[in-house]
């Protein structure tokens, strides 16, 4: 090979072996195929959210009079209260990345459908991880919860 | 090194084609697939008959 490119060298181009080729498809259908991942994965997390919510109010058990004794603890009401709105967060977050929303590119320009795809992709894997934080850290207070409550009741 | 100097041609094995390739798109048009010590593999397509196609460049030449 010579020292600097555009000397006037011409390399060769060889065929892709059949391992690369059969890489880049798998790749380029994982490229493809991650808007309906990235949906998926927004769906679980908001099931699992309303679970864990359900499970949480249920602890918390507002509705009940008298109020369970454990409630009076203000760890128990602040935990409970914040696992209350990061579980909401959650929701919130997954909910953004399956909502529905514009976006514009003209079907005869691949490179304008590339940068729209882009676009779609991050910002929905944007607001997905935003979605998994607030879920793992609302998991997290409802874990605290139900051990303040635990322990209070015993 | 300068952009200019970025450009190599390339022939394809299949329809004969030379063409330029533009080291500085590795990355968008043209992708990176092993990079060693000494030498890179870049897959790049061919204008002519569209066929991906491997070629080999020294690794200081990229980026």
């Amino acid at each position: 090979m010579s020292d600097a490119a555009g000397s006037g060298k011409i390399f060769s181009a060889t065929p892709e072996t059949t391992e690369d080729k059969a890489l880049r498809e798998w790749w380029a259908a994982q490229a493809l195929g991650s808007l309906d991942n990235l949906e998926t994965a927004a769906r679980q997390i908001i099931t699992l959210c309303t679970t864990l919510l359900g499970s949480l109010l249920a602890v918390l058990a507002l509705a009940e009079d008298p109020l369970p004794a454990y409630l009076a603890a203000r760890a128990v009401r602040l935990a409970g209260g914040a696992g209350v709105l990061l579980l909401l967060g959650g929701l919130a977050a997954a909910l953004v990345v399956v909502w529905p929303r514009r976006y514009a590119a003209a079907p005869d320009l691949p490179a304008q459908q590339r940068q729209a795809f882009t676009a779609m992709r991050q910002f929905k894997a944007r607001a997905l991880t935003a979605s998994l934080a607030l879920f793992g850290l609302g998991l997290a207070a409802l874990a605290l919860v139900l051990l303040l409550a635990l322990r209070l009741a015993a | 090194m300068k952009p200019e100097q970025r450009l190599v041609d390339v022939q394809c094995s299949e329809c004969g084609r030379v063409w330029q390739v533009d080291l500085a798109q590795v990355g968008r048009d043209a992708q990176l697939i092993y990079r060693g010590e000494e030498s890179a593999k870049v897959r790049v397509e061919c204008p002519v008959c569209h066929k991906y196609r491997i070629v080999e460049v020294p690794q200081r030449w990229l980026s």
